[in-house]
């Protein structure tokens, strides 16, 4: 399915749909990831959501979205690839489902456009309370990465093996730079947001006309973003990074390159190798580590398509380091060397169409589908990606097999006696 | 086969109770591409003490089991099943909770084809002592992975203080030393005694016709044989109505703690409507300490909580809970002021419009859900357990009334059935 874009200075995609109950508006906001810039759009995300001039408290936000049939708001900030995007969602439920009269949608972006353009501030300042809290709550957030040992392993891989690049990093940005931040630095940000993020906006729904300048709201004239510099190096060897720290399970992850992105014309061979590796239960990491020799429960690898990056992450007692990193090189050298065989082959095109497939049944993955293209500069209609997929041979899987390398293994791991402080 | 149709909703729900006892529920949704199908058995892992089918003495299994059975079931003498579904083009996964062990997959094409290997597969057990001996190497790993999740061990440290001896204060997966004495033929008492047909729901929902799913179905079972079975009897504990412990603190590497109040309810006990109690039972958290009451933000400006806290109602076979809590700097200091929110409310009443309100917020939120198959096929089965249909949801939660919320209030949130769990930071984290 593909939307209807209108095409003015914020570019409205809409897809008109009858699949859903509800109706989605997305406002997708698009920066360059920059270490100087992610602590700012990360804290002006979250004062955003929290207050404007009409709606100037948490309780009169929530009385509002629970008077529109319990709508759900929200704004928050991730990487993808080298852009940091903010995202503002608005969800409601389409009144022909309801005992209600009421135009959900007019009031609905009204609520939106009101919390993006007029927010509580006066006097170029937000409001010091507010930023207060979610300073606090955001330093938090940064220092409670560490407590989820998964999430933090893969941080602490991605700064280690992208020092260099802005990719690593984090979307939260660092906590020094969040110290540093007050109520007029965070207007400054405010208004460099407002005049030059990429943005697109998606409405999903039952929706048949709309007045785009009303969704939208009144954003400045814009010039397209500048491309994003990439300066990946890889390194003359594997680096090899260990940490240790209170816990039982061993975390590792190994962060390998390929120089196979989103608009490159081999992105749906690469996607199918990575299934072959470890995206799915069939796949050799899952196979070989879990299944053939019981050395874990989860082994799995993603790719990051926007940047160039696999990434295999599984748990493990610390004493089998050295043979489930072994097992793992050779699964990627058997897909190197050898032809996959047909029936693995369209096992995991089928897998992969299926995934593609589920994530159009909700309203929020029909939009994210369309914007990943946009980000990489080439959008595939849902049926051209399928397509892709069908055609990948199995030299094609060799050949994006032969372009992964390896670049950098992290593992946390648990201390050697539980009485003595180890440093690695 | 039987329709029951939803005007305001615009759904149709259609059943069948096969021969054999199988209860099968169909939900078709116009323009989806995906279909979603669930094979459920009312069995999960307080299940631990019963009288195994076509015998009379009861028997005592290790902890863990259920879990354990749910990950040998994706194995039979071919090989691997999650395989078979991905041939099939179908994903396919499976999860147990205290009450339910759950088989399901999705997929865009080829349901019939999918369909029949759901139902063969859970209803085909293959177990021999070796591929027991291995998958004790894989859980090992799954239970110390949940060893080192912080929010999961607040969870299960706030059940083991409410119960004393109900099952409920087990993990679900068990420990590595129950999981160790699992053996081949404690698997097959478990099989046979409750992945009857007149045990399981098979829940489709999605791009389906229903006429031919049921054909499909009826076909499946027709061709395969079940002993007799009136119920499965299940032995019940005694347990008291008062928590166990009123308190305990875990130390864990971790650099915020975390908190979590509970409280051991009576609400399970009403069971010809235990729905409609936890309509009451969400109604009112929500009323009390969800995001916008007074509570929530007046905590989260002074830096108590964060948006990590969150409220949980529990309404089960044999036991019931109220927990809220989440991440906090304070733990005492948070658990102290919790508990002035509950006996100020308890004493001065709380606000009715903002009740009314959470209401039209959870309705929505219900009519919003029934956009995911997911959703539809694991609750669908989940009220087709407690004799009602998930679509009843959004007229029961029009029942609940303000006084039926404060009275819950004063007669389930005592000092005698209430505990607090904490995790907090070991001294040396920060190393």
């Amino acid at each position: 399915m593909q939307p209807v874009t209108t095409n003015t200075n914020i570019p409205v995609h809409l897809f008109q749909t009858k699949q859903f109950k509800t109706t989605a508006v997305i406002m997708q906001c698009r920066a360059p990831l920059s270490e100087h810039t992610a602590a700012g759009r990360a804290l002006l995300a979250r004062v955003l959501k929290k207050g404007s001039l009409r709606y100037p408290s948490q309780s009169h936000i929530k009385e509002k979205l629970d008077d529109l049939y319990g709508a759900s708001f929200s704004v928050d900030v991730g990487k993808r690839g080298n852009y940091h995007v903010m995202s503002f969602r608005m969800e409601f439920v389409n009144e022909q489902f309801l005992p209600a009269q009421e135009d959900l949608f007019a009031e609905a972006t009204a609520f939106l456009a009101e919390m993006v353009h007029a927010p509580l501030a006066e006097n170029r300042a937000f409001n010091p309370k507010i930023v207060e809290e979610e300073k606090r709550t955001l330093l938090q957030k940064i220092n409670t990465i560490y407590d989820e040992k998964d999430r933090y392993a893969n941080m602490r891989l991605v700064q280690e093996m992208c020092s260099a690049e802005a990719y690593s990093v984090h979307p939260l940005g660092d906590a020094h730079r969040m110290e540093a931040l007050d109520e007029q630095k965070l207007y400054d940000v405010y208004e460099q947001f407002l005049a030059e993020d990429a943005i697109d906006v998606y409405v999903v729904g039952d929706v048949e006309s709309y007045d785009v300048e009303a969704v939208t709201g009144p954003f400045p004239e814009r010039s397209s973003l500048p491309p994003v510099e990439d300066s990946a190096e890889r390194p003359p060897r594997v680096r090899y990074v260990e940490e240790s720290d209170d816990i039982h399970q061993g975390k590792l992850q190994l962060g390998y390159r390929t120089t196979i992105t989103q608009d490159d014309p081999q992105f749906a061979a690469m996607q199918v190798t990575n299934g072959l590796f470890g995206g799915f239960p069939h796949s050799k990491l899952f196979q070989e580590v879990r299944e053939k020799r019981s050395l874990a429960y989860y082994a799995a690898s993603r790719y990051e398509s926007q940047k160039g990056l696999v990434m295999v992450m599984t748990g493990i007692e610390k004493e089998q380091y050295e043979q489930v990193k072994a097992v793992i090189g050779e699964q990627l050298q058997a897909l190197q060397q050898e032809p996959v065989s047909e029936e693995l082959l369209a096992q995991t095109k089928g897998m992969l169409i299926n995934q593609i497939r589920e994530t159009t049944d909700a309203p929020g993955g029909l939009a994210a589908l369309h914007f990943q293209g946009k980000m990489a500069g080439r959008v595939r209609p849902i049926e051209t990606w399928i397509e892709e997929i069908e055609q990948v041979s199995a030299d094609d899987v060799l050949a994006c097999a032969n372009s992964i390398v390896l670049d950098t293994v992290f593992f946390l791991h648990g201390k050697e006696d539980k009485d003595a402080e180890t440093t690695v | 086969m039987q329709k029951q149709q939803y005007d305001q909703l615009q759904e149709t729900v259609y059943s069948e109770v096969m021969p054999n006892g199988l209860r099968v529920y169909v939900l078709p949704k116009q323009g989806f591409s995906k279909t979603f199908a669930t094979f459920t058995t009312d069995y999960g892992s307080i299940d631990n003490a019963f009288v195994p089918i076509g015998q009379k003495q009861s028997v005592e299994v290790p902890d863990g089991i259920a879990h354990f059975l749910e990950h040998k079931m994706f194995e039979d003498e071919e090989g691997d099943v999650f395989d078979t579904f991905g041939k099939q083009g179908a994903s396919a996964n499976a999860f147990t909770s205290f009450t339910r062990t759950a088989y399901l997959f999705s997929s865009t094409d080829d349901t019939a084809v999918n369909l029949h290997t759901l139902l063969d597969f859970v209803q085909h057990p293959y177990f021999t002592e070796e591929s027991v001996e291995k998958e004790k190497g894989i859980i090992g790993q799954e239970i110390s992975m949940y060893d080192d999740d912080a929010d999961w061990r607040l969870f299960f440290q706030l059940l083991g203080n409410l119960y004393d001896r109900h099952p409920a204060r087990i993990d679900i997966a068990g420990t590595a030393e129950s999981i160790n004495r699992i053996t081949k033929d404690d698997l097959y008492t478990c099989y046979h005694t409750f992945y009857h047909p007149s045990n399981m729901i098979l829940y489709v929902a999605g791009a389906v016709e229903p006429q031919e799913i049921f054909e499909l179905v009826r076909s499946n079972q027709a061709e395969k044989e079940f002993a007799p079975m009136d119920h499965v009897e299940r032995i019940e504990v005694d347990e008291p109505a008062t928590a166990l412990h009123s308190k305990a603190v875990e130390k864990m590497s971790i650099r915020l703690p975390k908190v979590l109040l509970g409280y051991k309810l009576s609400l399970h006990n009403e069971t010809d409507n235990l729905l409609y109690q936890e309509a009451r039972l969400e109604l009112l958290l929500e009323t009390l300490f969800g995001e916008g009451s007074e509570a929530y933000e007046t905590l989260y400006s002074e830096g108590l909580i964060d948006d990590s806290f969150s409220s949980e109602a529990m309404i089960e076979r044999s036991f019931s809970l109220a927990a809220l809590g989440g991440n906090t700097p304070k733990p005492e200091e948070t658990e102290a002021r919790l508990l002035d929110i509950i006996e100020h409310a308890q004493t001065e009443g709380m606000d009715e419009q903002r009740f009314e309100r959470m209401r039209k917020k959870l309705l929505g939120q219900l009519v919003k859900q029934l956009n995911s198959t997911e959703f539809l096929a694991t609750e669908g089965t989940r009220y087709a357990f407690h004799g009602a249909s998930v679509m009843d949801a959004v007229e029961i939660m029009q029942q609940v009334t303000f006084d039926d919320i404060s009275g819950l209030l004063q007669s389930e949130f005592r000092i005698d059935n209430r505990t607090t769990s904490i995790i907090d930071q070991k001294a040396e984290a920060d190393a």
